[in-house]
C-alpha cells in the first residue's frame, strides 16, 4: 500500500516566504563603513588644515602652487596653495596652507625664506633641495597671529635659534670682512658677521652674531681685532705662514678675547671696537701722546712700543703738530703697563740700523722701527712725553781698516756687516771707486778680530740667500736677518796664517766662499760648447768629488773660455794631457747617464795628465760618461758604410777587451762613419797596418731556403762589439788616427 | 544564500560603492617624485598628466577604463537596482548584467598597475613612487562594484519584485 503524501494545502502553494528584512540589514554595514570612512577623511583634512598665510618674496624660484612644501624643523608644516606676482609685478605672493599643528607658525616675526642650494667656502646648504626641489623654510616668532609675511630674500644665519647676541663692531675701515665671516674666541668659531653696512656717520660696521651658548665669553672687556686672510710672520725664528682656516683664506675673519679680568656680560646690540690686529687689540690703555723731531719709519698701526724687548703697546697715530715743528704720535699701551707711564718714562725711538753694537736692532730690520720705553715706574704718572731717537753709530774702537775690491759690488754697501765664523766683525764704512775704476769697500774691522786678519785671509761675500742643491742634499743657507736683507761680508784664513796686515791693505773680495777656498792660479779651459756652466756655480770634480769652481765663463774666438780655479792639493791637474770634460745628463734607450746632474747641474769633471805643468789653456770636452775618459792610449779610427756599433762599445781582441769605442761621428766627406777607438796603452802595439777590424756584436742567423739573415744586437753588449786580429805577418805599428776600415766578417 | 539576501547586499554594495566613488577621485591614488618634482596624482590628475607629456592614446585608454568604466558600472548597477523587479527591458537589463560580469574580469587590472608603479617605481631620490589613501578608496570601489554585479544574478532580473 502507499501513502499518498497529503495533499498540499493552498496555503502551501507558491507561498513565498519572505526572510524578515531585519535579518538582512546587516548588508547596510558596507555602506555605513563607505560613510563613515568618507566622513573621517573630511573630518581629518579639515582639523588637520591650519590657517592660510600670505607670503611676499621679491622672488620665488621654484615655487609651485601645491608641491611646494613648508619645512620647519625639517618637517613638512604646510603646502603652497597658490603662487601669483603682486598687483605692482614687484613681487610674488605665495600663499601657504599651514598644517594645524604648524598653525604657531603664523605669528608676527615669523621669517619665511626659500631654501635653494648655497655653495659657498663657508658652507654649503640648501643641497637637499638640489634633490627634493626648492622649499619654503619658516623660524618661528614671538608675535601675536598674523597670515601676511614678508619673506626674507635669503637664509638667515641662524635660522631655528634666533636669540643669539647680536653685538656691531666699528672701525675706521673694515677690509676684506663680509657676511659669513667667522668670528673666532682663541681659535673656535663663535660666531658670523651678519652684515657689513655703513652706518649714518660713514663709519662702516659689522653686525656680528654670537652663538647663544658662546654669548657670555663676550664680556664689556671683550677687545675684537681683524684676523687676516694670512699672516706671513718674519721673525727671528724664522718665516711662519698662518691661515686660519679655509674660510678665513679668502675673506679673514674676527678674533676676540678679554685681556683683563672682571668682565661683565654685554646685552644685544651692544657696540664695540674693531682692532686692526690682535696687537692693537690688546693695547687697551689710555692714549699718550709722544713728540718726536721726525717720523722717519714710523707707522700709525703698525709701530711698536717695547718695554724690556717686550712688545707693550702700539702707534695709533702719527701727524705733525700743530706750529709744524715736531711729530706727535698717539699710543696706547697693554692696560697691565699703565703704570709704566710716568714723568721719567723714557722713549726711544730705534730705526733699523746695523752696528756693531746692536744686535737688538737688527730686528727692527723686519718689524720696523720701535719705541723702546725705558721706565722705573717712579714719579707722577704722565701722559704727554718728549721722544728721543735713537742712534745707530758705530764707535771706532781702533781696528784696522782695510780695504776689499771686486768687479762688482752689488748688495753691498756703507753698513753691510762683516762676519768671521759667524760674529759680526766689523762693518762696512764706505763704498767708493778705487784704482783702475774698480770699486772698492772700507771696512772696519774690530780690534778683537785682529788677529784673523792675515795677508792670506779671504773675504767672500755672504749672500742674502744662497739654495745649493746636490744629489739628495738641498741646502739653503740665511747668514742671519741683516744679511737677509742686504747681504754681508765674510772672511776667513785658509790654510797656514800669513802675515798679519798693516792698515790700508786691499784685498780681492770673492763671490762665494768656495770661490774664496780655491786659492790657486785659475785654470783656464776652452770648451766648443758651455751649455750648463754657470759662473761660480759649477764645480770641478776629480774622481767625483768636487774640488774647484769655474769662476767666470766668456766667449772668445768662437770658443767658450772657462776660468776655474782649483783647491790646493790639486794642483797636479794642471798637466799638459789633463783632461777636462763637461758632463751632463744624457737619456738615452741605453740609459741614463751623468743624472747626478740633473740635481747638481752640470760639472766639470778632472782627469789628471802625465805631461809637464802649464799654463796654457786646455782644451776641454763634452761627456756623460766621465768614466770613459779615462781611458788612454792609442787613438785610432775605425771607418764603416753603416754600423750599430755605439760609444761604449768595447774593442776586444781574442776576448779580451783592450779598447773602447769613445766617440762615433761622421766622417768629413759624409760618406763614412767613423768610430774612435781608444786602445789601451798597453795593448797599442797589437794594432798594426795591416790590423782587420770586424764587427763583432751581431748574432747573425740564416734561416732555410730564403737565407734569411737576421742580424741583431746581444743584450749583453748593446752598444755592440769591434774585433781585431792580425795576419799571420804583421805589418808596422801606426800612429795615432790611423783609419781602419770596419769589416763584417772576421779574419779567415 | 537567498536571492533576498544578495539582492539586498548587491544594493547595499552599490550604494557603498557610490559613496566611496567620491574620495577614490578626489585623493590622490599615488605620489610621483620624479628628479625632486613631488607630484600627488589623483586619477583625473594622471590622466592630465598623460595628456601633457603627448601621450593622448594613453590617456584616453586610462581615462576609460579608471574613471568612465567604474562610473558607468557603478550608475548601470544603481539601474539594474532600481528596475529590479519590474518587467521591462528584461532582456536588455540582462546583457547588461552579463557586460558588466565581462568587463568585471578586468576592473582590477588599475590597482594592479599601481601595485606594479609602487613596486617598480623605486629608483631611490631619482623618482619614487607611493600609494596613497585614494588607492585604497578606489580599490574599495571596484571591489564593491564587482560584488554587486557578481551577487546580481542575471535569473534575478526576471524574478517577480520581492518586498
Amino acid at each position: 500500500m502507499t501513502t499518498h503524501p497529503p495533499e498540499p494545502s493552498d496555503e502551501d502553494h507558491g507561498k513565498v516566504v519572505p526572510a524578515p528584512r531585519v535579518h538582512r540589514i546587516w548588508a547596510w554595514i558596507f555602506p555605513a563603513l563607505a560613510a563613515a570612512a568618507g566622513m573621517w577623511l573630511l573630518w581629518s583634512n579639515w582639523t588637520s588644515k591650519g590657517p592660510e598665510i600670505q607670503i611676499h618674496f621679491s622672488e620665488a624660484p621654484g615655487i609651485q602652487s601645491g608641491k611646494t612644501m613648508l619645512i620647519y624643523r625639517g618637517v613638512t608644516s604646510g603646502q603652497v596653495t597658490g603662487v601669483s606676482l603682486n598687483k605692482d609685478l614687484d613681487g610674488v605672493l605665495v600663499s601657504v596652507r599651514l598644517k594645524a599643528f604648524a598653525a604657531h607658525l603664523a605669528s608676527e616675526g615669523t621669517d619665511f625664506w626659500i631654501d635653494q642650494p648655497v655653495i659657498s667656502l663657508q658652507e654649503t646648504t640648501g643641497l637637499d633641495s638640489i634633490i627634493q626641489g626648492n622649499s619654503i623654510h619658516a623660524r618661528m616668532g614671538t608675535g601675536p597671529p598674523t597670515t601676511s609675511f614678508k619673506g626674507l630674500s635669503r637664509a638667515p644665519l641662524a635660522p631655528l635659534d634666533s636669540p643669539s647676541l647680536e653685538i656691531s663692531l666699528r672701525a675706521p675701515n673694515i677690509p676684506f670682512l663680509g657676511r659669513d665671516a667667522p668670528v673666532y674666541h682663541r681659535g673656535v668659531p663663535v660666531g658670523l658677521v651678519r652684515d657689513k653696512q655703513i652706518d649714518k656717520s660713514g663709519e662702516p660696521s659689522l653686525q656680528v652674531m654670537i652663538h647663544k651658548e658662546h654669548a657670555s665669553l663676550v664680556l664689556d672687556t671683550s677687545r675684537f681685532w681683524m684676523v687676516p686672510a694670512t699672516s706671513l710672520q718674519l721673525s727671528s725664528r724664522g718665516a711662519s705662514l698662518e691661515i686660519a682656516g679655509l674660510a678665513a683664506l679668502i675673506q679673514g675673519g674676527i678674533a676676540f678675547d678679554s685681556f683683563v679680568p672682571d668682565g661683565r656680560p654685554v646685552e644685544d646690540h651692544d657696540k664695540f671696537e674693531l682692532a686692526p690686529h690682535e696687537f692693537a687689540a690688546r693695547a687697551d690703555g689710555p692714549r699718550i701722546q709722544i713728540t718726536f723731531e721726525n717720523a722717519q719709519s714710523l707707522l700709525a698701526g703698525e709701530t711698536k712700543i717695547t718695554y724690556l724687548g717686550q712688545p707693550v703697546g702700539y702707534i695709533e697715530s702719527v701727524r705733525v703738530d700743530p706750529d709744524l715743528k715736531r711729530v706727535e704720535v698717539t699710543a696706547r699701551l697693554e692696560s697691565p703697563f699703565t703704570s709704566l707711564l710716568t714723568t721719567d718714562s723714557k722713549f726711544t725711538l730705534i730705526r733699523p740700523s746695523v752696528s756693531l753694537k746692536g744686535v737688538s736692532g737688527l730686528e727692527t730690520l723686519i718689524s720696523g722701527a720701535i719705541i723702546a720705553l725705558v721706565s722705573e715706574g717712579q714719579g707722577e704718572p704722565a701722559l704727554q712725553f718728549v721722544g728721543n731717537i735713537g742712534t745707530g753709530e758705530m764707535p771706532h774702537d781702533g781696528g784696522p781698516i782695510i780695504y776689499v775690491h771686486a768687479q762688482d759690488l752689488p748688495n753691498l754697501d756703507a753698513g753691510s756687516p762683516v762676519y768671521h765664523r759667524g760674529l759680526v766683525a766689523g762693518e762696512v764704512l764706505e763704498k767708493r771707486m778705487g784704482e783702475g775704476n774698480i770699486p772698492s769697500l772700507k771696512i772696519l774691522i774690530r780690534e778683537a778680530f785682529r788677529a784673523s786678519l792675515r795677508t792670506n785671509t779671504r773675504f767672500w761675500r755672504v749672500p742674502a740667500t744662497s739654495v745649493s742643491a746636490g744629489p739628495g742634499i738641498l741646502e739653503a743657507r740665511i747668514e742671519g736677518l741683516t744679511a737677509l736683507i742686504d747681504g754681508g761680508i765674510a772672511f776667513e784664513v785658509f790654510g797656514e796664517p800669513g802675515n798679519s796686515v798693516s792698515d790700508t791693505d786691499s784685498f780681492e773680495l770673492f763671490d762665494t766662499e768656495t770661490a774664496a777656498q780655491a786659492i790657486s792660479q785659475p785654470i783656464r779651459i776652452a770648451f766648443a760648447n758651455g751649455r750648463g756652466l754657470l759662473e761660480g756655480r759649477t764645480a770641478l770634480r776629480y774622481l767625483g768629488i768636487p774640488i774647484g769652481l769655474v769662476e767666470s765663463i766668456r766667449t772668445s774666438k768662437g770658443r767658450v773660455e772657462v776660468t776655474a780655479r782649483v783647491d790646493s792639493g790639486y794642483e797636479f791637474l794642471r798637466r799638459k794631457g789633463s783632461i777636462f770634460a763637461i758632463v751632463q745628463p744624457q737619456v738615452s734607450l741605453q740609459g741614463l747617464t751623468g743624472l747626478e746632474t740633473i740635481l747638481s747641474g752640470v760639472y766639470i769633471e778632472c782627469i789628471p795628465g802625465t805631461g809637464s805643468f802649464t799654463d796654457g789653456i786646455f782644451l776641454g770636452k763634452s761627456s756623460s760618461e766621465p768614466e770613459l775618459l779615462e781611458r788612454q792610449g792609442l787613438e785610432i779610427l775605425i771607418s764603416s758604410k753603416e754600423t750599430t756599433i755605439r760609444p761604449g762599445a768595447p774593442v776586444i781582441y781574442r776576448d779580451m777587451v783592450v779598447g773602447e769605442i769613445t766617440d762615433k761621428s761622421l766622417s768629413a766627406d759624409g760618406n763614412n762613419i767613423e768610430l774612435t777607438a781608444v786602445i789601451d796603452a798597453k795593448y797599442q802595439s797589437l794594432v798594426r797596418t795591416n790590423t782587420h777590424f770586424w764587427d763583432a756584436g751581431g748574432v747573425e742567423a740564416s734561416i732555410g731556403f730564403f737565407k734569411l739573415k737576421v742580424k741583431s744586437q746581444t743584450l749583453l753588449a748593446p752598444d755592440g762589439k769591434v774585433a781585431f786580429a792580425n795576419p799571420t805577418k804583421p805589418g808596422n805599428p801606426i800612429k795615432a788616427g790611423h783609419v781602419f776600415p770596419l769589416s763584417s766578417k772576421p779574419l779567415k | 544564500m537567498t536571492d533576498a539576501t544578495r539582492l539586498e547586499l548587491s544594493r547595499a554594495l552599490v550604494v557603498a560603492g557610490l559613496i566611496l566613488y567620491v574620495p577614490a577621485n578626489t585623493l590622490p591614488v599615488m605620489i610621483m617624485t620624479v628628479a625632486g618634482d613631488v607630484a600627488p596624482l589623483t586619477v583625473m590628475g594622471g590622466v592630465q598628466e598623460l595628456y601633457d607629456s603627448g601621450l593622448a592614446p594613453v590617456a584616453a585608454v586610462v581615462f576609460v577604463a579608471s574613471i568612465m568604466i567604474p562610473f558607468l558600472k557603478l550608475i548601470s548597477l544603481s539601474w539594474l537596482m532600481l528596475m529590479h523587479g519590474s518587467g521591462d527591458l528584461l532582456r536588455e537589463r540582462t546583457t547588461l548584467l552579463r557586460v558588466l560580469h565581462q568587463i568585471g574580469t578586468w576592473s582590477m587590472v588599475d590597482i594592479f598597475l599601481l601595485g606594479v608603479l609602487v613596486a617598480v617605481g623605486q629608483l631611490g631620490i631619482l623618482a619614487s613612487v607611493e600609494a596613497q589613501a585614494g588607492g585604497l578608496f578606489f580599490a574599495a570601489v571596484l571591489l564593491c562594484s564587482l560584488f554587486a554585479a557578481d551577487l546580481y544574478q542575471p535569473r534575478m532580473i526576471w524574478q517577480p519584485a520581492m518586498p
